[in-house]
């Protein structure tokens, strides 16, 4: 658990933080969502202390963190930037093994952490591991970025724009692979975006900052439905409030018995959301879509006017 | 290493051989002098006295400079950075002559005054190329590194100087040949160099001698930029 207790930081005349009061729950893949300047990055940075507060404090599973050496508190913390920062003149593995080289693991320890690791980030060992990051594309090297920062099994992951520099179908895929990680591995994940496509895909709590404050925090789906503040409904909408309220939902809660499913009716996975099943039968100009097991066998049915219950 | 880069240093130790054999060819070319070939002191001695003031000064330079170079770059250390290229710059404004003449009285003849000017001169270049290059480390790197952990000697240690090592080498390798120039006209002063046999020409109107001198120390600046040259480049392309 991350707590933030009126947390003021300046820097020099510009106030980036006026008193920020959050908790991040144990478990939750938590998103900072806001504009430039909003102080969301500077939050996230007070909690590896980057940057320390002018007043106020953060809580670490109920401890300050400032009282512990700031390398020591780091190094139980994973930490992925905007910019990937891999280390140039180090290899894809040395790279992988730096916080634990730092805890001073054994070399045999570290090498097998690191191809477990790569695999888990579905990236080939034996074809990564002795790369020089100057030869991998944005894809692999933010995933390489995201390795190194769980190589020594973090309590908690910090995450600053961390796929802010990729492009779109890259980006997605990286989206997914967090929400994957997060749900294999538990562990509690701070991100900081701008995006709100990111922030309503990936977060399980979503806290939308601006001017140094927060605005609101709750499940994404409470923000969308009840925005606390016209900063906040302006944010979230966009244009696209009833598509992103759709995209929250899975296709699974809002379906009915499929019966004996019309073999004219476009499939899509159970899992899928309820925007896909749209977007399904837009594509397919039905005004029903089959949801499908991974048997193939038909799980439901959710129809065009289904939709408006979500 | 590459055959070409020790051309130079193989030219220059044929001609530290060649020249005291070369007494008829410089009578030949210079007709007008009695002594054509400077005979006080061998050669050798005085190139290995040169090379032995341009370490002794280099080493220190290299120490002063580098040192700064860091120090310069610490956060919170802008102002050291003016600091030391005001006061660098300024000792390297000051001709070499001067420096010598003004440290004779302080420290008296032979070679600490050239010593003196020696450091003066290779500092700079050291400075500069450390301070450069630490600041050209990426800030999202640094940042990595202090997110991963590291203690401010381990993300100097461990990242800063591996990635700023390749032109830091190359300010060594100008202050290098910087020094090896610079050190002949510690002669003024009374070291013994290179520059002696050009300065003991110049005062008993002896050319072939200021000849022999200037050959040998051109001779020797352009060895070690090439040994140096050679040597950076593998430090730079090597994967750890």
């Amino acid at each position: 658990m991350i707590r933030f207790e009126r947390v003021r930081k300046s820097f020099g005349a510009a106030r980036a933080l006026d008193g920020l009061d959050l908790v991040v729950p144990e478990g939750a893949f938590a998103v900072l969502l806001g504009g430039s300047g909003a102080g969301k990055s500077t939050a996230l940075r007070m909690v590896n202390r980057l940057i320390e507060p002018d007043a106020g404090r953060v809580l670490l599973r109920g401890r300050d963190v400032a009282a512990e050496p700031a390398p020591a508190l780091r190094r139980r913390i994973g930490y992925v930037i905007q910019g990937i920062g891999l280390f140039p003149h180090w290899s894809v593995a040395r790279n992988i093994g730096a916080v634990p080289r730092l805890l001073g693991w054994e070399e045999r320890r570290i090498t097998a952490r690191v191809e477990e690791l790569l695999t888990l980030l579905r990236l080939d060992p034996a074809a990564y591991r002795d790369r020089m990051p100057a030869e991998l594309s944005g894809g692999q090297a933010q995933r390489i970025g995201v390795a190194r920062a769980l190589a020594a099994d973090p309590d908690i992951l910090l995450m600053d724009e961390p796929f802010g520099a990729l492009d779109a179908v890259t980006r997605q895929a990286l989206q997914q692979e967090m929400a994957r990680l997060h749900a294999a591995t538990g562990k509690t994940i701070l991100l900081v975006t701008h995006d709100v496509e990111e922030a309503l895909s990936l977060a399980t709590r979503l806290a939308v900052m601006a001017d140094g404050r927060l605005l609101q925090e709750g499940a994404p789906r409470e923000l969308l439905d009840a925005p606390a503040d016209p900063r906040v409904r302006g944010l979230l909408d966009g244009g696209a409030l009833g598509m992103r309220r759709l995209a929250l939902v899975a296709a699974a809660s809002i379906a009915r018995a499929s019966g004996e499913a019309p073999a004219s009716l476009p499939r899509i996975a159970a899992a899928a959301t309820g925007r896909d099943a749209l977007e399904a039968m837009l594509v397919a100009r039905a005004e029903a879509v089959v949801l499908v097991d991974e048997g193939g066998a038909p799980a439901g049915l959710v129809a065009l006017r289904d939709l408006l219950r979500a | 290493m590459r055959p070409a880069a020790l051309l130079p240093a193989v030219l220059f130790a044929a001609a530290l051989l060649a020249l005291p054999l070369g007494g008829a060819t410089f009578g030949a070319l210079f007709p007008e002098v009695a002594e054509p070939l400077y005979r006080r002191e061998p050669f050798t001695t005085l190139a290995l006295s040169h090379a032995g003031l341009v370490l002794a000064s280099l080493l220190p330079a290299a120490a002063i400079g580098i040192g700064l170079g860091i120090a310069a770059t610490r956060p919170g250390a802008r102002e050291v950075r003016a600091v030391a290229d005001a006061l660098v710059g300024f000792a390297q404004a000051v001709p070499p002559v001067a420096v010598i003449a003004i440290a004779v009285p302080a420290v008296g003849f032979g070679a600490a005054p050239a010593l003196l000017a020696l450091v003066c001169y290779a500092t700079l270049p050291v400075l500069r190329a450390t301070a450069g290059a630490l600041a050209t480390v990426p800030p999202e790197v640094l940042d990595a590194a202090r997110g991963a952990g590291m203690t401010p000697r381990q993300v100097l240690f461990r990242v800063e100087l591996p990635l700023a090592a390749p032109p830091i080498l190359a300010g060594l390798r100008v202050a290098a040949v910087l020094a090896v120039a610079t050190a002949a006209v510690g002669a003024v002063a009374g070291a013994t160099c290179l520059g002696t046999p050009i300065i003991a020409g110049l005062v008993n109107g002896n050319p072939a001698w200021v000849v022999q001198g200037a050959l040998l120390t051109g001779l020797m600046a352009f060895a070690v930029d090439g040994l140096l040259g050679a040597l950076a480049r593998p430090v730079s392309a090597s994967p750890p």
